[in-house]
């Protein structure tokens, strides 16, 4: 009852002019970046982070997590429509989405992706409001083997449940790691790889490994390969329709299963909306109803990936605001900003009334910008579909600038510059190498904090690692995550395989 | 053997860089109570396990023909997902990347001298066209209007203090504040 009260009086925060306008700017931004190509939603909220240094917390998170919602969803447009994922999240949508489209249903199929986004979105968010102050108060008795527990489990599920090579995705991860490590300690002050460079005593910002691995490094690589046009096929008229009651009441498993999916996938530390959309595909091609139809164009394949994206939102935010630790790439950068502006997420935020009311605040803009993107989505189609028409050069360039401009705001330090510039070199040659850059920020992002509870834990505990496996909670948590990291290799020697 | 050696190359270039890293590591000065593990032991450990990752996948690279790494969980979907893209797309090209890196680097080191408003409208520009982009003339207008742009927005609604470059590039940045009303 006092979450609903607090809800309630979020509700009415939300209702002022400079959240109310922040909420309505995060909508379409998050829209435009999603369907831009060349743009990702990290990448979109990446570039929004500038504008809110000069706001206050609550309206500065409102804006930057409509961008992340409403990415989840944007990206749909072009994927069904043109056959053009504006985001890795999109991919799936092209098998069933634009199978539907092709076949003169395009109306049809964004229908089902706008009831599987609002549906996603909203059971999400009602998840996240019942379970973050419970979670928190759990939170506020786990110690340190806990806390570094379950940030292992986050590096290692990033690791396993990746699309690419373990190996290759575990030696992303050391280096996003060891790069966490250059500066100066925090438990015993002294100098680590700094080699007589100024600009590596202060350490290397995992904003600065994020913008540039993810922003620069993915724009040199779109240069490589050279801008592409997107042209529509005969996919039918740009309008959505709607599915029936009756058409909706077929894929209600689908719904549900989805949901739980995505915020399950969204709490994980390190698992973002891509890995909840893949992993909902695939369980619905092997638990489904219509499994043996997957890929023909059914709803069911639209419906899945949709609602696990939209619903990895709410679960990603548990996390975050409950304990500190981001679950995705975008939550990661909303913690940046919560650290820019003083106010660090935890177990404690709801024991502080001034936090917990913008916490609240920041889950009732979440329910009404669900509401609010898919209403835009519904009725602002047509003017989506033509952002396609900018090109790619423009963005590019643009999308650099911000970047910089992104970097350098947050410690009005030039020299950073140059490292966000040698991690766009980096990201590139990931990319070309197949080294997947997800667990390299991961590492950067979550390395200072797990190598924190372990040095913790050990000096508490006199240098005595077992502890970690003793303990309950940590003992399951690692399991758990030594689970996670063999079950690819188990799988590869099985030779099981999910398929499309 | 040719194609072997490409595919250990990476893996041996890491594995240097994480002995090297080793060494410097295990040299790192620290004052602490004896017996209590110091600020070298976490990099070294996440070194171990690099150098150990590294040292499996070179020895599978130049001992095995046609070796597969294990996959993560979603690798036949995100396999099933590389060919997907509808955008038809010209030759990759060395070139433009190189210039595009060029022009990035170029920045970084003008920027302080040119200041943020010319040297931000000259790198657009640059960056435009070596995209790809052939109207040299709406590039131009992208690059000045946009540098204009996050002037205001940035120097005069987020308060962010942008540089101002030196010389006589500092006179036009001043000059170009005051037009804007940016004290």
């Amino acid at each position: 009852m006092a979450i609903l009260s607090q809800l309630i009086a979020g509700f009415g925060h939300v209702f002022t002019p400079v959240n109310l306008a922040m909420l309505a700017i995060g909508l379409v931004l998050g829209l435009l970046v999603a369907v831009l190509p060349g743009l990702t939603l990290v990448m979109g909220v990446v570039l929004a982070l500038p504008f809110t240094y000069a706001m206050d917390v609550t309206p500065a998170i409102i804006l930057l997590t409509a961008m992340y919602v409403t990415g989840t969803y944007g990206g749909a447009f072009t994927a069904i429509l043109f056959r053009v994922p504006g985001e890795p999240i999109d991919v799936p949508l092209l098998w069933d989405g634009y199978s539907m489209a092709r076949r003169g249903m395009a109306a049809k199929a964004l229908g089902w992706t706008l009831l599987a986004a609002f549906t996603g979105g909203l059971l999400s968010a009602c998840v996240m409001v019942a379970f973050a102050e419970p979670v928190a108060r759990v939170a506020l008795e786990l110690s340190t083997p806990e806390y570094f527990a379950i940030i292992f489990f986050g590096l290692t599920s990033v690791v396993s449940l990746g699309g690419g090579s373990v190996a290759n995705a575990l030696i992303s991860l050391c280096l996003g790691l060891l790069v966490s490590t250059v500066g100066v300690d925090d438990t015993y002050g002294s100098e680590r790889f700094v080699f007589g460079v100024p600009i590596l005593a202060d350490g290397i910002e995992y904003l600065l490994v994020m913008v540039g691995a993810y922003g620069i490094g993915e724009v040199f690589t779109r240069l490589y390969e050279g801008y592409g046009q997107a042209s529509a096929a005969g996919t039918g008229k740009l309008s959505t329709e709607l599915p029936r009651w009756r058409e909706i009441a077929t894929v209600k498993a689908t719904l549900a299963r989805s949901s739980l999916i995505g915020v399950l996938v969204g709490v994980v530390p390190g698992a973002g909306a891509t890995i909840a959309s893949f992993v909902s595909y695939g369980a619905e091609g092997q638990y489904g109803r219509r499994r043996g139809e997957m890929g023909t164009g059914i709803p069911e394949g639209i419906v899945a990936p949709q609602t696990a994206a939209t619903s990895s939102v709410g679960g990603a935010m548990i996390p975050l605001l409950t304990m500190g630790i981001p679950g995705s790439g975008a939550t990661a950068i909303i913690l940046g900003a919560f650290l820019l502006h003083g106010v660090q997420p935890g177990p404690q935020i709801f024991t502080n009334p001034e936090q917990a009311q913008m916490a609240y605040t920041v889950f009732a803009s979440l329910f009404l910008g669900v509401i609010g993107m898919c209403l835009l989505g519904y009725f602002a189609i047509k003017l989506l579909v033509r952002v396609l028409d900018f090109p790619e050069a423009i963005v590019s360039a643009f999308v650099v600038m911000f970047c910089f401009i992104g970097a350098f705001a947050a410690r009005n330090n030039l020299t950073d510059l140059y490292v966000i510039a040698a991690f766009g070199v980096i990201g590139f040659l990931f990319e070309r190498a197949r080294f997947p850059i997800a667990p390299l920020v991961l590492g950067s992002i979550l390395g200072p904090l797990a190598e924190n509870t372990f040095m913790t834990t050990m000096i508490s505990f006199d240098n005595d690692w077992t502890v970690f496996f003793t303990r309950p909670v940590s003992g399951t948590v690692l399991a758990l995550a030594l689970v996670a990291l063999l079950l690819p290799v188990v799988r590869q020697l099985r030779g099981r395989k999910i398929t499309p | 053997m040719k194609r072997r050696l490409a595919r250990a190359a990476p893996y041996a270039l890491l594995l240097a860089i994480a002995a090297g890293l080793y060494v410097k590591a295990a040299h790192i000065e620290y004052t602490g109570p004896e017996g209590r593990i110091g600020p070298d032991f976490w990099p070294r450990a996440i070194l171990t396990l690099l150098a150990a990752v590294c040292v499996y996948e070179l020895a599978k690279s130049l001992l095995v023909a046609g070796a597969q790494s294990a996959g993560g969980m979603l690798q036949n979907l995100m396999d099933a997902a590389a060919g997907t893209d509808a955008e038809p797309r010209p030759q990759p090209s060395s070139t433009r990347l190189a210039l595009g890196i060029g022009a990035t680097l170029g920045y970084v080191l003008l920027v302080d001298v040119l200041g943020f408003f010319v040297s931000t409208a000259a790198f657009l520009f640059a960056f435009i066209l070596v995209g790809g982009y052939r109207r040299a003339g709406v590039a131009a207008v992208c690059a000045l209007a946009g540098s204009l742009a996050m002037v205001v927005v940035f120097m005069k609604v987020v308060y962010i203090s942008l540089p101002l470059g030196a010389g006589p590039f500092r006179a036009v940045s001043i000059g170009l504040l005051a037009l804007l009303g940016v004290r």
